[in-house]
Parts: C-alpha cells; structure tokens; sequence
C-alpha cells in the first residue's frame, strides 16, 4: 500500500527542511519545559556541574592574571652591578659612565657604599650590629636600566655576559631571576589546570550521564509506548540529548557567573593593593573567547554524555 | 496482506514453542478473531506481526516483505502500518487523551494543523470529542480503551491488531468497541481481534483462528 503520510526520516523521501525544523523545535522546547517541571532537581544539576567547571575556569583566569602581572613587572626589570672592594668611589663613577655609554643601557644609577650602608642603617634594625662590624662591607653598585628593546631575557643575558668583561666587576645580578621563576611556575600551573579540566570535565561527562540514566528510568513506561506507536530511536533519542544540551549549557553559564562573581568581589581589594605599589594592574574578567570555550565544552558534554546513555540504553532493547 | 508460514516462536526463557509451524493468510480488508485458550498463544502470533518479538522459524510475510527479516532500524516504520491495541490500554497517564492519540502523528512528524484535525476526527469516531483534555485516569476503561482505539487508528494505518480489547469490560460495552471494529473493517482496514469471548465472536460471524498450545488448529470461518 502506498503510504500518504509525509514521513521526513525515512530515507528515500523528500527532505522536508520546514518539517524537520519544526519538530526539532517542537522536542527543544518541551524538553526545556519538563526539565522545569521538576525545577529542584534540575537545578541542583545545573549547580554541580557550575561548581565543577568553575574550578578549571577560575584557575585559569587567575592564571592569565598573574601572567599579566608578571608582563608587567618584565618592562622594569633592571640590572645591579656590584664592584670589587678594591674599587674606589672615582673608578665606580667612570664606570657607572662608561656603562651607561653602551647603546643597550637607558641610565646607570650609582649607589656608592656608604649611602647604601647608612640607607641600610636606617632601615634594616641592624644599626648597632653594623656599627660593631668597623669596616663598611657593602661594595659600591651600580644599578643598569636597559633600553626598552633590550627587555628580554636573552637580550639582557648578552648584555650580563658583555659587562661581566670589566674586571671592576664581581657580579651581575639580574634583578629578573624571580620573575622567570615565577613564569615557569606559571607554566606548570596551567599544565595542571589543563589536567584538572580533563578530570572535571569527565566528572561533568558522569554527572551528566548519570541524571539522564535516572531520566531514563522515570520515563521507561513512555518510551516503550512510544516505540510500541513506532517511533524511530533517533526519535527518542532526542528530547534526552535536548536535556543533555540544556543541562550542559546552563551548568557552563554558571560557571562563567561563579568565576565572574568571584573575580569581581576579589576587584576591589585588588585595586587597593595595586595603588599601593603604584600599577595600574586591574582584575581582568573571563574573556569572550574563554567564556565561548567554557560553554561549548559544557554543552559538548552534555550532548555527549546524554547521547552515550540514551544510544546504549535503546540498543541494549531486544527489538 | 498477511501470511504465515510455517512459523515458530520459542521464548528465550520458556521451554516448549509459543507457536508450533504455524500457518494462515489474512487477505487484504478482512476481519478475523483469533481464539484460544490462556497461554495457546495469541499474543505472541501478534507480537511477531507488530515486531515486538521474532519468530524462531518460517516466514511472517506483511505487504509481501519478510518482516521477520527486516533490520532493527526498519522496525518503526513497519510499526507505523499498524494499530496496536492491548487489554491494558498502554496509556500515558501523564498526558491527557489528546496527547495520548496525537502520539503516531508526532513521531512521524505531521503539521500541527493537521494533528489537530486528525486527532479530533479519530476522537469523533469511537466517542470521545469533548474529552480531549482530560487524563486517562479520569475515564472509565471502556473509555480508555476507545482512547487506544483512537490511538491506534489516527494515522489510518492499513491494519489494525487487537489483543483481548475487550478482555475488562462488561458485555455491552464490549458489544461496542467490537462495533467499532467492524466499522474500520467496513472502510477497508484489515483486522485480527485477539479474543476468548466465544460468545461474542461467534454472534459476530466472522471468520475465526483457533490456536492450541501454539498449534493453529482451525484457520477458516
Ligand atoms: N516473554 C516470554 N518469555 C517466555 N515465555 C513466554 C513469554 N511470553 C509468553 N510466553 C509463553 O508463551 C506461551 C504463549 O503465551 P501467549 O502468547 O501470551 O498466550 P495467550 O496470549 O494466548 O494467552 C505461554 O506458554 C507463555 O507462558
Ligand atoms: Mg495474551
């Protein structure tokens, strides 16, 4: 018998794009719709997996923050020279010159050994330690600001080797050796950030799959009548991959939220303690390109952990 | 339309056949009751047709296509060619009768107009326009089983499978929903009725299958 309905999935019909479209709006939104009928469970889904997903994206923001820091303290990063003792206040000052003639140097700052011991004095506590010692044991240093092209490391380190020629000189210390350390850690940091994502991300995956399982469950009765009237498993399918999508799309719009509301209440103390120091550092919020990222993981996760439960749980039926 | 050939069914968990080397036709706009005694196994010679379940041996041919043959993916849209209806209504008891017959309609993916004017049409047929928003629990069984009458005739499928329809009702109401049937039969939808009603049936006069421990052992009027 030849067949009237119009029936968009079997295959060698007519594509019916308005049709198609149609119902998947149709199981979009009613999906959305039995999801808020039960608004407690569904919310205390969505807020595990916002908790869960916050943690990667929050560290990795804060990450981005200290290197941005770190970013700026590099464009000060100077150079102490410390002299032979055997070096006289009148050789530290032609030196300090002639240093300051190299067209790598910006300006040499001379900070003679006595000013340096009396600044020490002053600020150190160990006044009367100092005193008993009789001879100032502080060399003469002369501080090197590199010109601006010269502020990095590997121009700075051809610098360091060409000043250690001075035979007036004892050490070159990089005031930067830090600042590298720190960058490496910041390496690291993010490389753990990347592993704790995996096995959030995963947890996401688990938690996602287990509360469309328990879906599953509730909903046995309709999906065998509905398989009965001749539903097709893509059919069924369906409204459980929408929940997935809308489980993993609000779980990763509150992790963005969580993320920006912390950094925010972090903003103001931030802002004190930067105009102390006197930088213009400021908080920067998640960026839209790491917010696009958190939600298409999220959402990606939900579609993917609903699609394995529903795909195993239709094929593991007998017919 | 329908044929049998030499078919068997043995449940995985059962010992003896469901149905031993069973063979009939069913021709094209014929009406038939299928009879027997508990466990001769009637649902079952219906569940192979729907493709709930597979037969062990032979050929169940719907449409001339093996349908014991067809891969799992095929399998709703030779459910679609079908009205199933059971004793226990297989109702959503969550939706109301609306919902309940616009079901096959929404699967397979019609206009909402059209759902609209279908589902009131089958609800007109077996009785039930007006109480299209009610739930299921509300009505009384004879009512539940017209929603699954309506159910499984709103997409005017060219058979209709009945397993014991009647099987809680009282005698007059059962009188009709059988009346029912025969009106379907009447505009040329092929239909087999499960049923040990004898009394009914043989008031009826249709033609009869009379199954026996799995056996087929009358298969004409
Ligand atoms: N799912 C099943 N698993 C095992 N045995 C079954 C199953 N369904 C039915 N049977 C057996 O098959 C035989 C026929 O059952 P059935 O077709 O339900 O008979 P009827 O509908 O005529 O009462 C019975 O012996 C029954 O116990
Ligand atoms: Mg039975």
């Amino acid at each position: 018998m030849a067949s009237r309905r119009q029936n968009i999935q079997r295959p060698g019909q007519p594509f019916n794009l308005k049709l198609y479209v149609h119902i998947h709006l149709h199981s979009f939104f009613s999906s959305l719709g039995r999801l808020a009928r039960a608004p407690f469970n569904f919310m205390m889904t969505v807020g595990v997996i916002a908790i869960t997903l916050s943690l990667p994206a929050g560290m990795l923001v804060s990450i981005e923050n200290l290197k941005a820091v770190s970013g700026q303290i590099d464009l000060t990063h100077n150079l102490s020279i410390f002299l032979n003792h055997t070096v006289n206040l009148d050789k530290a000052k032609a030196l300090a010159k002639n240093i300051e003639s190299n067209n790598k140097v910006a300006q040499t700052i001379l900070i003679d050994k006595q000013t340096a011991l009396e600044e020490f004095r002053q600020y150190s506590g160990f006044g009367s330690a100092l005193s008993s010692l009789g001879e100032n044991p502080l060399p003469h240093v002369i501080q090197v600001s590199p010109v601006i092209s010269f502020n990095n490391p590997a121009a700075l380190k051809s610098l360091v080797i060409e000043l250690k020629q001075h035979p007036e000189i004892k050490l070159v210390q990089m005031d930067m050796s830090w600042l590298e350390r720190l960058n490496a850690l910041l390496h690291i940091a993010q490389r753990g950030v990347t592993l704790i994502t995996i096995l959030l991300g995963i947890a996401v995956l688990l938690i996602i799959s287990n509360t469309i399982r328990l879906e599953l469950q509730n909903r046995r009765a309709e999906i065998d009548i509905t398989r009965l009237v001749g539903a097709t498993h893509a059919f069924i399918k369906r409204p459980f991959i929408y929940s997935g999508f809308w489980y993993g799309l609000l779980g990763g719009i509150g992790a963005c939220l969580l993320v920006t509301l912390s950094l925010w209440l972090l903003d103001g103390p931030t802002n004190a303690l930067s105009s102390l120091y006197s930088s213009s550092f400021s908080i920067s919020y998640m960026s839209f390109g790491s917010i696009m990222f958190w939600l298409a993981l999220s959402v990606t996760l939900g579609i993917v952990g609903s699609w394995i439960v529903v795909t195993r749980h239709l094929n593991d039926l007998e017919q | 339309m329908l044929q049998f050939i030499n078919v068997s069914k043995r449940y995985p968990a059962g010992g003896a056949d469901a149905l031993k080397n069973v063979n009939f036709e069913l021709g094209q706009g014929e009406m038939a009751f299928l009879t027997g005694h508990s466990g001769a196994g009637k649902s079952t010679l219906l569940k192979l047709i729907a493709l709930l379940e597979r037969s062990t041996q032979g050929q169940v041919m719907l449409d001339n296509q093996n349908i014991g043959r067809v891969a799992k993916r095929h399998v709703p849209y030779i459910r679609r060619k079908i009205g199933m209806i059971f004793q226990d209504h297989r109702l959503l008891h969550d939706r109301s009768v609306f919902d309940n017959v616009a079901l096959p309609l929404i699967i397979s993916g019609h206009r909402h107009q059209e759902i609209h004017r279908r589902v009131r049409a089958a609800l007109d047929k077996v009785g039930l326009l007006g109480k299209e928003q009610r739930l299921p629990i509300s009505l009384s069984g004879g009512e539940q089983q017209r929603v699954g009458i309506a159910r499984a005739v709103v997409n005017k499928p060219p058979m209709i499978l009945a397993d014991e329809p009647t099987g809680n009702l009282d005698p007059e109401l059962s009188a009709e929903i059988m009346q029912l049937f025969e009106q379907f039969n009447q505009v040329g939808v092929t239909v087999l009725i499960a049923s040990h009603d004898l009394a009914l049936i043989s008031r009826m006069g249709y033609r009869q299958l009379t199954l026996a421990n799995g056996e087929m052992v009358t298969s004409n009027g």
